[in-house]
């Protein structure tokens, strides 16, 4: 199959000939401009309908359409552009072709202005539609008549120079030759011989700006007649260009003249019109080979030589005659006589008008120099520019003269030189600070010309003080300071005379402190405005300078005047103070601290084991450092600390410093303890009491001999032996407990921070009164001190006791009732549950099949029966295809008729019911699916076939001459049953072969057909009849559209009806 | 002068002109269904109601061409034209070929096309 779209592509081979309806005009040969009309006409003869038709022309290279010449059936095809589809690749869509239907087309084309002679014309049709593939038609083939025509008004010869056509110049000769006619012309010649007066520039001629020479045996003005080009399609130009050159010497006013013939093998040789150039020739200095020049130019000293060089060319394309050359110098340029030369050669001077050179003759295009030698006076200004100028002059004819100029600048300066600019020091070169130096500046202009806006800038060390600057006796007034400078440093001048010379001094003092071996410079430098900056040389002081350290200024210093504490810091200033004029280098403290205290912290120092390390301390400066030391514990109460220091340094020697002594002091304290009870705040009588006492040694010194005494309670009972001191136990003292003793607790060397706890029990006496308080003193005698820590009070409960009232003893007894154990928790027992049986609940008919039992009586008298039997799967299938169908309009109910056709008709076995079935579902399931796109509308075509046409007749003959009724299935689940008159379809059939099936005719008959055995099928049939039937007289349009658009709400409703009582029965 | 102003006034007037066909027809497109390039350029930019009609009678012809086009033709744009190749694809008693595509691509619109088939079954 080869798509419509593949054929008439360039190089794609015609189509074979199957339609050979294709007629043109004319039949045989065609010109230029002219007309060609081509029509074709095709026939459907085939027996079913050809769908989506596609016609195509091609269009052959030569022939253009003629717009609005398109046509299919005389309708005109054209696009709003002019464009025809039956050109277009995909043709044009001629929409369906019903068997015997016949289709006319009919293209125009017009024939190109320009085509070649001969060209074959091929011009085919082709034909194509869904079911076919591209048919081609007769192929019409017609040849082409034309010739060239080179004779015209734009076949011509020019000559032309880019310029002036002087002799030695180009010009360029171009034969344009044009085609005029409506074919190419073939082996186009061209004589065109060089022109007399010049010669041919080699290798310069050119076909269409192409290279041509190397195409010719032989240069191109040896050739004569060659062929310039193979083909020149018409209405194209060719042009063949090359250049000459014009002879010289040549005179003024001559004449060239370019002729050619051009000739092809159409066309016989012809001249073309001659062109012509006029010649134009003079003498010329003008150009820049003529110059005057003066070298040297530029910074000219005074007193210098100039040479002064007058060249003279002629330019021009005629001899130059009588030539002379008029020097004029000015009054600073003074000319050297006897150094004139021309070309080299020394020339003849003239008494008179000395200035004066003749320099005779000078042909086209030579030339000669002449030079002349100057010196330039002195003094002159500086920049002063001095002129020169000569006047050439000559005989052309007529004559002429030419003024050249030239210029020299000459260069005047002042001159410092450095032999005779200097700084002087005077005096010692080794200065201790605060001495004052002193030095020497010599200033001498040695140049032509005064320097002027002079200006001193001084460069002395940055340390240096009290700078002065002196002329004399003149203390010169310093300005401003320079760039970077601290000081003021400049002093103005103004003009130094050339020849002269000023001498200045300069004093300063070396400040003090000062770095020792500092060097320190002075220098200078004078800024002119001709000059710029000159600078002098250097002088240099060498200073010597040492640190120094006093004890006086260098001392250890405590801040608080108290006596330090054992583990108490105590805070030491250190102050080092360097008095000499040079900064100390590695300055270092080294302390020695007695043993009872230890140095702990160092703040502005570096500390090195006991050494404190200052580093570097500027002449004059301070270092400050503070020290951190504690006295250690267990310290003597006599033992003062003491700290000494020597300070080192490097190039100084060491230096002892005053001592520090600081004051100690300690002692013991046991004021704070806890005494307490456990119970702490009740407790009954005959009960149990835990004591405890917790001591600790909260001073800083040590408590050498502790006694802690505590007074027996008369409310309490103690407990022998039950005393212990951290946990190990002590001994009574007899009967009474360690600390109720006469002694006491003794304790001995208790340090600071240490604890003591003291326990022991007691019991509450049986015979107290409720509300008695209980509660010790203890005393703690230590070092000279006393202390008393007192317990918390303890109050006493107490109720009253019945004897021989315990129940549960068998006796009496006189006592208190302990403890009784509480009863044990019962084990738990295990939760229960029950399991339930599942339900199974079963209900009636469950699983099982239902089989419909209906049944009508029907009368059968004139008439017959229909039956429609149906399965479940198949009932159920009709249903959700006409639930599915609800597209509104008509259209629902013809898909009803597809549904519930019947499989019976009469008692007589009808064959043709089968195939409406088929027909019917492919057509109808063709449009359910149409249908569902958005907005299809439906047409005629949808339900008119060929097919379905015949086999609906058939089906009404069969109806039509059926009687009784169909046998039952045996097979069925559902069987639907209904009666028609065949006499009614009889009338219908014939009248069905005069209408079309886009009418209500055929519906209305096979509606007929339905089963009405059940009040709900019945009356949808008797409805579907009755609006089939109104529709009647509607011709196809209006059928199609009540099809899409009629609304019928009882027929809606009865098919719904019906619809639903079966689906109850599914 | 005039004539170069005149020239100037009727080009900007062509190309307005243009400009708005084109627009046109870019708004009358129908999305384009590749598969029909397969039978040809005449047949890319036809309506869906035309590519329908385009499946029906490449349908009818029943050769091994066809049956391939119609395949392609289940991945349309539209969903009835899909349903037509399916449809015919059925008919023809190409169902496996149909059961396969429908088990490659999952989803709401081929379970309706299997509805739909299986109702015109």
């Amino acid at each position: 199959m080869r798509p419509l779209s593949e054929v008439f592509t360039p190089g794609a081979p015609t189509l074979p000939e199957r339609i050979r309806t294709l007629v043109v005009s004319p039949e045989r040969e065609l010109e230029p401009g002219m007309t060609v009309r081509a029509t074709f006409t095709f026939r459907n003869h085939g027996g079913a309908p050809a769908t989506g038709v596609r016609l195509r022309f091609n269009q052959p290279e030569g022939l253009m359409y003629l717009v609005g010449s398109g046509r299919v059936d005389g309708n005109e095809l054209d696009d709003e552009l002019g464009n025809s589809p039956l050109l277009a690749r995909a043709g044009a869509h001629l929409g369906d072709v019903l068997p015997g239907d016949e289709r006319h087309a009919e293209i125009a084309y017009s024939v190109a202005g320009a085509i070649e002679n001969g060209t074959m014309i091929e011009l085919q049709a082709a034909l194509a539609s869904f079911e076919l593939p591209a048919a081609g038609s007769n192929v019409v083939r017609l040849i082409a008549r034309s010739r060239p025509q080179l004779q015209n008004a734009l076949t011509r010869i020019t000559i032309e120079a880019p310029h002036d056509p002087m002799p030695g110049t180009e010009a360029q000769v171009t034969v344009r030759i044009h085609n005029a006619g409506e074919s190419s012309a073939h082996d186009v010649v061209v004589v065109a011989p060089i022109p007399e007066h010049t010669t041919y520039v080699a290798g310069s001629v050119r076909v269409n700006g192409r290279e041509f020479e190397r195409e010719l045996a032989t240069t191109f003005d040896r050739a004569y007649a060659p062929i310039v080009l193979r083909t020149l399609a018409a209405n194209g130009s060719a042009t063949l260009a090359y250049r000459t050159r014009i002879n010289t010497p040549l005179a003024d006013g001559s004449v060239i003249l370019a002729s050619a013939q051009v000739a092809s093998q159409e066309t016989p040789a012809f001249a073309l019109e001659a062109a012509s150039l006029t010649v134009v020739a003079a003498a010329d200095f003008g150009d820049d080979r003529t110059a005057f020049a003066a070298e040297p130019s530029h910074d000219v000293r005074p007193g210098e030589r100039v040479t002064l060089t007058l060249n003279a060319h002629n330019a021009g394309t005629a001899d130059a005659e009588r030539v002379s050359a008029n020097i004029e110098l000015p009054d600073a340029l003074v000319w050297v006589r006897g150094a004139s030369s021309i070309d080299g050669r020394a020339t003849r001077e003239r008494r008179k008008d000395p200035m004066r050179f003749s320099l005779g003759r000078i042909p086209a295009g030579d030339g000669l120099t002449l030079a002349i030698e100057t010196i330039v006076a002195t003094p002159l200004p500086d920049g002063t520019v001095l002129d020169a100028s000569a006047t050439l002059e000559w005989d052309s004819p007529p004559s002429a003269a030419r003024k050249l100029e030239c210029s020299v600048t000459v260069r005047s300066e002042p001159v410092f030189s450095a032999r005779r600019n200097v700084i002087e020091r005077r005096g010692s070169g080794i200065v201790r600070p605060g001495d004052m130096v002193e030095a020497a500046i010599a200033l001498s202009n040695d140049g032509s010309a005064a320097a002027h806006d002079g200006v001193l800038h001084l460069r002395a060390h940055h340390a240096l003080e009290e700078i002065g600057l002196f002329e004399g006796n003149e203390r010169l007034r310093l300005d401003r300071p320079s760039a970077g400078a601290s000081y003021a440093d400049t002093v103005e001048l103004g003009t130094i005379d050339a020849q002269s010379a000023r001498r200045l001094t300069i004093r300063a003092r070396v400040p003090s402190p000062c770095p020792d071996r500092t060097e320190l410079a002075v220098g200078a430098s004078l800024h002119t405005r001709e000059l710029g900056e000159t600078t002098l040389r250097d002088v240099f002081w060498r200073v010597d300078s040492h640190p120094a350290f006093r004890e006086e200024s260098t001392v250890l210093e405590i801040e608080d005047a108290p006596a330090l504490r054992p583990n108490q810091l105590a805070q030491i200033d250190v102050t080092v103070a360097n008095v000499g004029t040079d900064a100390a280098h590695n300055v270092c403290l080294r302390l020695y601290v007695s043993p009872e205290a230890r140095l702990e912290s160092v703040d502005g120092a570096t500390r090195e084991k006991s050494s404190l390390l200052f580093g570097e301390i500027a002449a004059g400066a301070r270092a400050r450092a503070r020290l951190g030391v504690r006295l250690l514990r267990s310290l003597a109460k006599e033992h003062p600390v003491t700290v000494d220091g020597v300070l080192t340094a490097d190039a100084v020697l060491p230096v002892p410093l005053a001592r520090l002594t600081i004051a100690t002091t300690a002692e013991a304290d046991f004021s704070v303890g806890t005494f307490r009870s456990e119970p702490a705040d009740v407790v009954d009588v005959g009960e149990t009491l835990e004591w405890q006492l917790l001591l600790r040694n909260g001073g800083d010194g040590v408590a050498h001999h502790v006694q802690i005494a505590i007074a027996p309670s008369d409310s309490l009972i103690y407990v022998p032996n039950s005393t212990t001191v951290n946990d190990v136990p002590v001994r009574d003292v007899g009967a009474l407990a360690p600390f109720a003793a006469a002694r006491g607790i003794a304790l001995n060397e208790v340090d600071p921070g240490v604890e003591v706890a003291i326990r022991w029990r007691t019991v509450v006496h049986n015979g107290l009164p409720a509300g008695t308080s209980i509660g010790y003193v203890a005393q703690i005698l230590y070092d000279e001190r006393e202390d008393s820590i007192v317990s918390n009070a303890l109050s006493v409960r107490a109720g009253p006791v019945f004897a021989d009232a315990i129940p549960g003893l068998p006796f009496g007894l006189d006592g208190l009732l302990g403890p009784a154990l509480s009863s044990q928790p019962r084990a738990l027992e295990a939760d229960r549950f029950i399991e339930l049986p599942p339900a199974t609940p079963v209900g009636e008919g469950n699983g099982a099949p239902y089989r419909a039992q209906l049944s009508a009586g029907i009368e059968t008298s004139a008439a017959a029966g229909t039956l429609a039997v149906f399965s479940a799967d198949r009932l159920g299938r009709t249903l959700r295809f006409l639930g599915e169908a609800r597209f509104g309009g008509l259209i629902t109910h013809l898909f009803a008729l597809r549904g519930f056709l019947p499989d019976a008709v009469g008692d007589a076995h009808c064959a043709s019911l089968s195939a409406l079935r088929d027909s019917l579902r492919e057509e109808f399931d063709r449009l359910f699916i149409k249908l569902r796109l958005p907005n299809y509308v439906i047409a005629p075509r949808d339900v008119e076939t060929a097919s379905l046409r015949a086999t609906i007749g058939r089906v009404l003959d069969e109806a039509a001459a059926a009687h009784g009724l169909p046998a039952a299935s045996p097979t069925a689940e559902l069987e639907l049953r209904g009666t028609f008159r065949p006499a009614d379809l009889r009338d219908l059939a014939e009248s069905l072969r005069e209408s079309d099936l886009a009418t209500s005719l055929p519906w209305s008959a096979l509606a007929r057909l339905l089963p009405d055995d059940a009040p709900p099928q019945a009356e949808y049939r008797d409805r579907l009849i009755e609006s089939l039937d109104a529709l009647r007289n509607c011709d196809s349009s209006e059928f199609i559209d009540a099809l899409q658009h009629h609304q019928d709400a009882a027929l809606d409703g009865a098919l719904d009806a019906m619809s639903a009582s079966l689906r109850a029965i599914a | 002068m005039l004539v170069a102003v005149a020239l100037i006034v009727a080009l900007t007037a062509a190309l307005v002109v243009a400009a708005r066909l084109l627009s046109t027809r870019r708004r009358n497109a129908v999305p384009i269904a590749g598969w029909t390039s397969a039978a040809g350029h005449e047949f890319e930019g036809l309506s869906d109601a035309e590519r329908c009609d385009l499946i029906f009678a490449v349908a009818a012809l029943g050769d091994d061409a066809s049956v391939n086009l119609l395949e392609r033709a289940l991945d349309d744009p539209s969903e009835p034209v899909a349903l037509a190749a399916a449809r015919s694809l059925s008919t023809l008693g190409r169902r496996t070929t149909l059961q396969r595509y429908l088990a490659a691509r999952p989803g709401e619109r081929t379970r309706r096309i299997a509805d739909a088939v299986e109702l015109l079954s």
